[in-house]
């Protein structure tokens, strides 16, 4: 397929019908988008069968701009399976776009994330770049009309934002702090790499594809300070992932939707994890030796911090465990710090 | 009947053409089609840049958002069947069932103001989530009753740019009536990301110095024009009582004349621009 550039085709999946007022609110914040040429490309799981009419109908009804164009597409996926990652791929196959995001039907993007992202790519040269992004927790309220709506309770950034590329690209490997849709590829700069959600991951799909773009790919960050993306909570329970601390008690743990078996949902993602690491440990990955040197210094800061701290006045701990914090220095900052250690030394 | 008021300052046409069209499909399922009355306060924004009918309000020059709102208001209420008009900014785009939402809120508290909420990213400030009450409203998308124009004669036009909304809002609870958002009316706002502009930050700490003037906040007042001068806005000469005289400020009105129900306890200067405990930074 030749890809329209210049396009971002966004690809959001539908499968619960119970979200359509969600959906319709991802969808508004993609009708908000300013960038000229906007695809969106809807899959609808066939659980979602008796809400099709409707999510069909509030893909038409929002006010898109001139430069947007829209199709929706039913999955030929049994109703009982999953699928999350058949309907990704399902729009990806659809997808015309040169660059390409990812959606889901409970959260939303910010004013100007895509021409942000885009421009970010263009400018770097790289295939993928990443967004800031923020966690909000919405809670059912009632109205008295007796309708309710979800009212956002609080946000806050969605994990800790690293200071730079190299230390994104690392922490991603650890954990991930860039939910699906605060991330844009570009598909010319992919070359041979298969682009496609593996279906043995029904839960963190979007994790494992990410873990395999950063294994081959150095992330463009320069958007990583801007909010770009909102991943939303939703305080009864009724997200998939896992929710801490929300309705169900502190770090309750996972959630398997409205009326889940929390035993149930604990083993899929104990195993869902160990899926996880399965792939890390097939994957290698390409750094530089600058990069790798980098990432030594910052190792031989933190085992001088180890070694002084309890020997340190707290204020010079302190001192030290901040300037070692301060990665893209790292090294000055152990030099700094050594010769401060040396004066205090001499000192006693 | 519902008229909608846009005061336009040169906006681009792809812009009002959004807009436009959120118009038209926010409009359809109404009872009666609102009017959508225009006052253009930028050169640019030649009438041809709507792709919809509108209606020319009263020409004048540029004296800032709430005095234009104010003729189109007065302009809007002078016909006996209007009964609420909509302020709503150039740069907001309405969700298709925004009019509906907010015109359902209206019913539901007889003569409040009502704000939509803005979307993705809301105003931070609390409100009841049954009730809706707030302790001020937005004047991006914000209708107004009859009664509240006539009791409280709209906006401040003193207010150049920014406060007028709150301002206004603080007058309706003071005299008893009441502010409410409509959380399922949203409107398209951008209100993150936006990069530094030096002018509208000038407008905003002007117009929070007059608030702060206005309901007898004199530390706020001070907190504003020490803000000017450390962002360059204004001149540097601070005296005891803020600005020394001299420095290129507006006059602020006699407290006689312009003085507020400070009294009535609705004004929350503690949180500074928020105007009130935020929901999150």
């Amino acid at each position: 397929m030749t890809l329209v550039d210049g396009r971002v085709s966004v690809i959001v999946r539908f499968a619960d019908p119970a979200r359509l007022p969600l959906l319709d609110e991802a969808l508004f914040s993609l009708a908000l988008q300013d960038h000229p040429d906007l695809e969106v490309v809807l899959v609808l799981h066939a659980r979602a069968a008796p809400a099709l009419a409707e999510a069909r109908a509030l893909l038409e009804g929002q006010p898109w701009g001139p430069g947007a164009t829209r199709r929706a597409l039913a999955a030929d996926v049994p109703p009982a399976a999953d699928a999350r990652a058949r309907l990704l791929d399902l729009g990806l196959e659809a997808a015309t776009g040169r660059y390409v995001a990812f959606l889901d039907d409970d959260d939303v993007v910010y004013h100007g994330c895509y021409t942000a992202l885009v421009g970010a790519l263009r400018a770097s040269g790289r295939a993928i770049a990443l967004g800031g992004a923020r966690e909000a927790v919405l809670r059912p309220a009632p109205l008295p009309s007796g309708v309710g709506h979800l009212q956002v309770e609080r946000k806050r950034w969605f994990g800790r934002r690293p200071p730079d590329g190299l230390r994104a690209r690392l922490e991603l490997f650890a954990d991930n702090f860039a939910p699906i849709h605060s991330f844009l590829l570009d598909r010319a700069r992919l070359g041979d790499f298969p682009l496609a959600f593996d279906a043995g991951h029904d839960r963190l799909e979007d994790y494992a594809l990410l873990l395999r773009l950063l294994a081959r790919f150095e992330p463009d960050v320069c958007q990583l300070e801007r909010a770009c993306a909102e991943y939303r909570l939703r305080a009864d329970g009724s997200n998939t992932v896992r929710v801490p601390g929300l309705s169900r008690g502190a770090d309750a743990g996972p959630s398997a939707g409205p009326g889940g078996d929390d035993a149930l949902a604990r083993a899929a993602w104990a195993a869902a994890g160990a899926r996880i690491d399965a792939l890390r440990a097939g994957l290698t990955t390409t750094l530089t030796a600058a990069e790798l040197a980098r990432v030594a210094c910052a190792l031989r800061a933190l085992d001088d911090l180890q070694a002084e701290r309890a020997k340190l006045p707290a204020r010079l701990a302190r001192a030290l465990a901040a300037r070692v914090a301060r990665w893209p220095r790292a090294k000055d900052a152990a030099v700094a710090l050594a010769t401060r250690l040396d004066r205090w030394r001499a000192r006693r | 009947m519902l008229v909608i008021g846009v005061v336009t300052h040169g906006n681009p046409r792809g812009q009002l053409a959004r807009l436009a069209r959120s118009l038209e499909l926010a409009g359809r399922d109404l009872d009666a089609r609102p009017r959508v009355l225009v006052r253009d306060h930028g050169a640019a924004d030649a009438p041809s840049a709507w792709p919809i009918a509108v209606e020319r309000g009263p020409p004048g020059a540029n004296v800032g958002f709430g005095a234009g709102m104010n003729a189109l208001m007065a302009w809007a209420f002078s016909a006996p069947a209007v009964e609420q008009f909509l302020c709503l900014n150039p740069d907001a785009v309405l969700h298709r069932d925004c009019l509906r939402e907010l015109l359902a809120a209206a019913a539901a508290a007889p003569g409040a103001l009502v704000e939509a909420r803005q979307f993705p990213e809301e105003h931070p400030k609390p409100y009841d989530p049954a009730t809706g009450d707030t302790p001020w409203a937005s004047g991006a998308c914000l209708l107004v009753p009859r009664r509240v124009f006539e009791d409280h004669g709209g906006f401040d036009p003193g207010f150049f740019l920014d406060c007028e909304d709150v301002d206004l809002s603080w007058r309706v609870r003071a005299g008893g009536g009441r502010v409410v958002v409509a959380p399922r009316a949203l409107v398209g706002h951008e209100v993150l990301n936006r990069p530094p502009d030096p002018t509208r930050t000038r407008h905003t700490l002007l117009s929070a110095r007059r608030l702060g003037h206005l309901w007898g906040s004199l530390r706020f007042r001070r907190w504003a024009e020490r803000e000017l001068v450390a962002r360059g806005l204004a001149a540097s000469r601070l005296g005891a009582g803020g600005l020394a005289a001299g420095a290129e400020l507006p006059p602020l009105p006699g407290r006689a004349g312009a003085a507020r129900p400070v009294a009535a306890g609705v004004a929350d200067f503690e949180h500074l621009l928020t105007f009130a405990r935020a929901r999150w930074a």
